[in-house]
C-alpha cells in the first residue's frame, strides 16, 4: 500500500472479528469495561458496587467467550433504563445511550452475518474487509470520518427536532437547499478572501436550510398540519427544485453534460486534512456543533423549553412557554444543521452542486438520532460507527463477492431494532402510567416520536 | 403543441395503474388510522417477487400472484412490527423501505448473479387485451382498449374498494377502528384484527402494483423500479383525504403529469419537468393546509 499502515487491534473495535491470538485479551478488556460501567450504574442506583462489578465481569466474560462481548451492554441497559432524576443522572443517560448505540449496531452486524452465512458467503472475511477498509489505515480512518461528517450534522438536526416532539423527516430537504446556496455563494462571491468566503457560504447554506425547515415548522405550529407528511413531501420538492436549478434553471451551465452547477472558487474549497483523502475541516465544524447542541440543550433557556415542549406540550403551555415559537426556533435550528451538512459536502467533497447528490444523509441522520435517542454524544458515536460502515461498505463489493446492498440491509435491520426497542420502552412507560392512573387506554395512534419523550 | 393527445391519454391509463393500486392500499391503511410509509417497499418487493415466481414457475400469471403474495407478506411483517411489537410507524415504515430496496438487490445478486436489472428469458409480459366492442370506437377505443390486463384490474379495484369500505361490514369496522379505536373496541370490534387485515390487504395490493410494473408492463425487474410511486400514491391518498373516488382521480391526475413529463422530456418547454414532478407533493401540502385551515376556521381560529 502507498499509505503508511497503522493497524488498530480489532478487539478494540469489534471482538467478533479478530483471530485466535488476541481472543482472551479482548475478552478481558471488554469484561473490565463492562464491569466498571455496570458497577457505576448499580452504585448510582444505590446498590452495592461489588454486585455490579461481579455481574459486569461475568456477563463480559461470558459474552466475550461467546464472541459477542458487547452484549454486556445489555445488562446496564436493563439495570437502568430511565432517568433517576438526580444531578449526575445525565451521565447515566450518556452511558446507557452509548450502550444502546453499540448493542444495536452489533446486533445488526450479527444479523447481517447470519444473512451472509445463509447466502453462502464468508461473513468473517466480509466484515474483516469492511473494517479493514473502514479503520485499517490512516487514509481509511480519514475516509470514515469524512463519511461520518454529514451524518453528524443531520443526526444532530433530527435529534433536536425529535427532542421537541417534532418528527422532522425533512433534514434531507434542508441539506439540499443548504448545499445549493452554499455552492451559489462559492461560485458567485469569488472576490472575497478565503476565510470570509467559507464563512459566508456556511452561513448562507445554513440559513437556507433553516428557512426550508421553517416551512413545515410554521405549518405545524400555526396550522397544526402533521409534520411527518409535510416533511416527507417537502424533501421531494427540495430535491426537484434544486435539480431544476442546475438542470435548466438559473445555475444551469451550458455545455456541462451532467446536472451540475459551476465549480466553486478554489478559495472556498475546504483543504483536506489528510493526504490522499477528502477528509476536511467541515468535520471540525460538526464537532463544534455537537458541543453547541449539548450546551444549548442543557444550559440555555431554549433547550429547557424544547425539552418541556417535547415531554408535554400542554404542560409547557400552561407553564407559560410559547409552544409554537419554540417549535419554530427548533425547526430553524434543525434545518440549519441540515443546511450546514449540505454546505460541508459541497465545499469539502464535490466542489459544486450536482442534482440528487445526497445518498440519504438525512435518513442516515434520522437513524442515528433514533439510535442515540436524541443524545448529542450518542449521535456523534453513532455517526462515527455509521461512517465506518458506509466507508468500508463501499469496498466490500470490490474485494469480496458480496453485493454492496448488504449495507442497506444492515441499516434496515438497525432501524428495525431501534423501532422495536423504542416500543419496548414505550410499553414500560405506559405500564407505569397505567399503574399511576389506573387506566389503560388502547392508543393505536403511536405516531408521535416516542424517542422524544425519553432521556436527552 | 404537437403532442398526440390520444397517445398521451393512453399512456396516462398505463402509468396510473400502479398508482391506483398503491393508492387503494394507502387508502386502506389511512382509513384504519395508520400512516403507511412502507407502500413503496411493498411494491418494490412485489415487483421482484413477481419476476422471480414467474421465472421459477414459467407462468406470468402465477408470477403476478406471487408478487401479491410477497407484498402481503411484507404487509404482515409491517403489521407485526407496528401493531404487535408497537414499533413507531414512521420508523418501521422507513426500515421496511430500506429492507425492500437492499433486499431485492441483494437477492438478485445472490440468487441469479445479476446486478441492476434482472430480465430472465423465460418471463414474458402479460398479453394486452383488446376489449371487443370498445376497441372499435375511434378515439375512446385507442385510449381505453389494448392495455395489459392488470390495467383493467386496477380500474375494477376502485369501485371494489369503495364497496368494501362503505358497504361491507368489514369495511365499516375498519373505518370505525380508524375513527375511534377505543369506541370500536368497546363495540366488540377487534382493533388489532382490523389493522392487520388492512395492512395485509394493502400489502397485497402494493405487490400487485409491483407485479404490474415488472411483468405486466415490461418483463424484467430493475433496482428501485418503483421510483417513489409509493410516496406519490400516498400523496394522492392525503390529497383526497382517503375517499376512493377522489383518490382514483388524484392518481389519474398524477399519472397524467408523469405521462406528460415523458412526452415533454426532449422538448424545450417553458414549464420545466422538475416542476411537474414536484406537483403531486406540493398539492398534498396545499390540501393538508386547506383541510386544517378549514378545521381551525370551524373552531373559531
Amino acid at each position: 500500500m502507498l499509505t503508511k499502515r497503522t493497524p488498530i487491534p480489532y478487539w478494540m473495535v469489534a471482538p467478533i472479528l479478530q483471530g485466535s491470538g488476541n481472543l482472551w485479551y479482548g475478552v478481558i478488556v471488554w469484561a473490565l469495561i463492562g464491569a466498571v460501567i455496570t458497577a457505576a450504574l448499580v452504585w448510582h442506583r444505590g446498590r452495592a458496587m461489588w454486585i455490579g462489578a461481579l455481574a459486569g465481569a461475568i456477563t463480559g466474560a461470558v459474552g466475550g467467550i461467546l464472541l459477542l462481548a458487547p452484549l454486556w451492554f445489555v445488562l446496564p441497559a436493563l439495570l437502568d433504563r430511565r432517568d433517576t432524576g438526580s444531578a449526575d443522572a445525565a451521565w447515566t443517560g450518556v452511558i446507557t445511550n452509548l450502550a444502546r448505540v453499540v448493542i444495536t449496531l452489533e446486533m445488526a452486524l450479527l444479523a447481517g452475518g447470519l444473512i451472509l452465512e445463509l447466502s453462502d458467503k464468508d461473513a468473517l472475511d466480509t466484515y474483516r474487509v469492511l473494517f479493514e477498509w473502514g479503520l485499517g489505515t490512516d487514509r481509511a480512518r480519514a475516509n470514515s470520518l469524512l463519511a461520518a461528517t454529514p451524518i453528524i450534522f443531520t443526526g444532530l438536526g433530527t435529534a433536536i427536532a425529535f427532542r421537541a416532539g417534532v418528527f422532522n423527516v425533512g433534514v434531507e430537504g434542508s441539506l439540499y437547499m443548504g448545499a445549493l446556496f452554499a455552492a451559489w455563494v462559492g461560485f458567485t462571491f469569488t472576490s472575497l478572501p478565503g476565510l470570509l468566503l467559507i464563512a459566508l457560504a456556511f452561513t448562507v447554506g445554513g440559513i437556507a436550510g433553516g428557512l426550508w425547515g421553517l416551512i413545515p415548522g410554521y405549518l405545524k405550529a400555526r396550522l397544526r398540519v402533521d409534520e411527518v407528511v409535510t416533511t416527507i413531501m417537502l424533501n421531494y420538492v427540495a430535491i426537484e427544485f434544486t435539480a431544476y436549478m442546475v438542470q435548466s434553471g438559473p445555475f444551469f451551465v451550458p455545455g456541462m453534460a451532467n446536472a451540475m452547477s459551476k465549480t466553486i472558487s478554489t478559495k472556498a474549497q475546504l483543504p483536506a486534512l489528510v493526504k490522499r483523502s477528502q477528509f476536511n475541516s467541515s468535520f471540525l465544524l460538526a464537532l463544534a456543533c455537537v458541543v453547541v447542541v449539548i450546551f444549548l440543550m442543557n444550559r440555555l433557556r431554549l433547550g429547557y423549553e424544547t425539552r418541556m415542549v417535547g415531554d408535554n406540550p400542554l404542560f409547557a403551555r400552561w407553564s407559560g412557554i410559547h409552544v409554537g415559537k419554540t417549535i419554530l426556533k427548533v425547526m430553524f435550528i434543525s434545518g440549519l444543521l441540515g443546511g450546514l451538512a449540505g454546505a460541508g459536502q459541497v465545499m469539502g467533497v464535490h466542489y459544486n452542486f450536482s442534482a440528487r447528490f445526497s445518498r440519504g444523509f438525512g435518513f442516515d441522520g434520522m437513524t442515528i438520532a433514533l439510535l442515540a435517542r436524541n443524545s448529542p454524544v450518542g449521535v456523534l458515536i453513532g455517526a462515527l460507527l455509521f461512517g465506518v460502515l458506509r466507508s468500508g461498505g463501499t469496498t466490500i463489493e470490490v474485494f469480496t463477492d458480496v453485493p454492496i446492498d448488504l449495507v442497506d440491509i444492515v441499516q434496515a435491520l438497525i432501524i428495525f431494532f431501534v423501532a422495536i426497542d423504542l416500543s419496548l420502552d414505550f410499553l414500560a412507560r405506559r405500564r407505569r402510567a397505567a399503574a399511576d392512573q389506573g387506566n389503560s387506554g388502547n392508543h393505536t395512534h403511536n405516531t408521535e416520536p416516542e424517542a422524544a419523550a425519553d432521556v436527552a | 403543441m404537437d403532442i398526440d393527445i390520444v397517445k398521451l391519454l393512453a399512456a396516462t391509463m398505463r402509468i396510473s395503474t400502479p398508482l391506483l393500486m398503491i393508492g387503494m392500499a394507502g387508502l386502506l391503511s389511512y382509513q384504519v388510522g395508520l400512516i403507511n410509509i412502507a407502500l413503496e417497499g411493498m411494491a418494490l418487493a412485489g415487483a421482484f417477487g413477481a419476476v422471480v415466481v414467474a421465472h421459477e414457475t414459467g407462468s406470468t400469471w402465477i408470477g403476478v400472484l406471487g408478487g401479491a403474495g410477497v407484498g402481503a407478506a411484507l404487509g404482515a411483517l409491517f403489521a407485526l412490527s407496528v401493531i404487535t411489537l408497537r414499533a413507531n410507524l414512521i420508523v418501521a415504515g422507513l426500515a421496511l423501505n430500506f429492507l425492500a430496496a437492499g433486499g431485492t438487490a441483494y437477492l438478485m445478486d445472490i440468487l441469479y448473479d445479476q446486478s441492476g436489472t434482472f430480465a430472465p428469458a423465460n418471463v414474458i409480459k402479460l398479453t394486452p387485451i383488446d376489449i371487443p366492442l370498445i376497441e372499435d370506437i375511434p378515439v375512446v377505443g385507442e385510449i381505453i382498449s389494448g392495455h395489459s390486463p392488470l390495467v383493467y384490474v386496477s380500474w375494477i379495484l376502485v369501485p371494489l374498494t369503495s364497496i368494501f369500505m362503505y358497504r361491507l361490514v368489514v369495511g365499516k369496522h375498519i373505518r370505525a377502528v380508524g375513527e375511534h379505536p377505543e369506541a370500536a373496541q368497546t363495540a366488540g370490534i377487534s382493533v388489532t384484527g382490523m389493522q392487520y387485515l388492512a395492512l395485509i390487504l394493502g400489502g397485497a395490493l402494493c405487490g400487485l402494483a409491483g407485479a404490474h410494473l415488472s411483468v405486466g408492463d415490461l418483463a424484467h425487474f430493475r433496482e428501485k423500479m418503483t421510483n417513489d410511486r409509493g410516496f406519490i400514491a400516498l400523496a394522492a391518498v392525503y390529497f383526497a383525504a382517503a375517499r376512493p373516488g377522489l383518490t382514483a382521480v388524484a392518481c389519474l391526475l398524477f399519472g397524467f403529469f408523469e405521462a406528460l413529463q415523458f412526452r415533454l422530456q426532449f422538448r424545450d418547454t417553458i414549464f420545466p419537468n422538475e416542476f411537474l414532478q414536484m406537483l403531486p407533493y406540493l398539492m398534498v401540502i396545499i390540501a393538508l393546509v386547506a383541510i386544517s385551515v378549514r378545521k381551525e376556521w370551524k373552531k373559531g381560529w
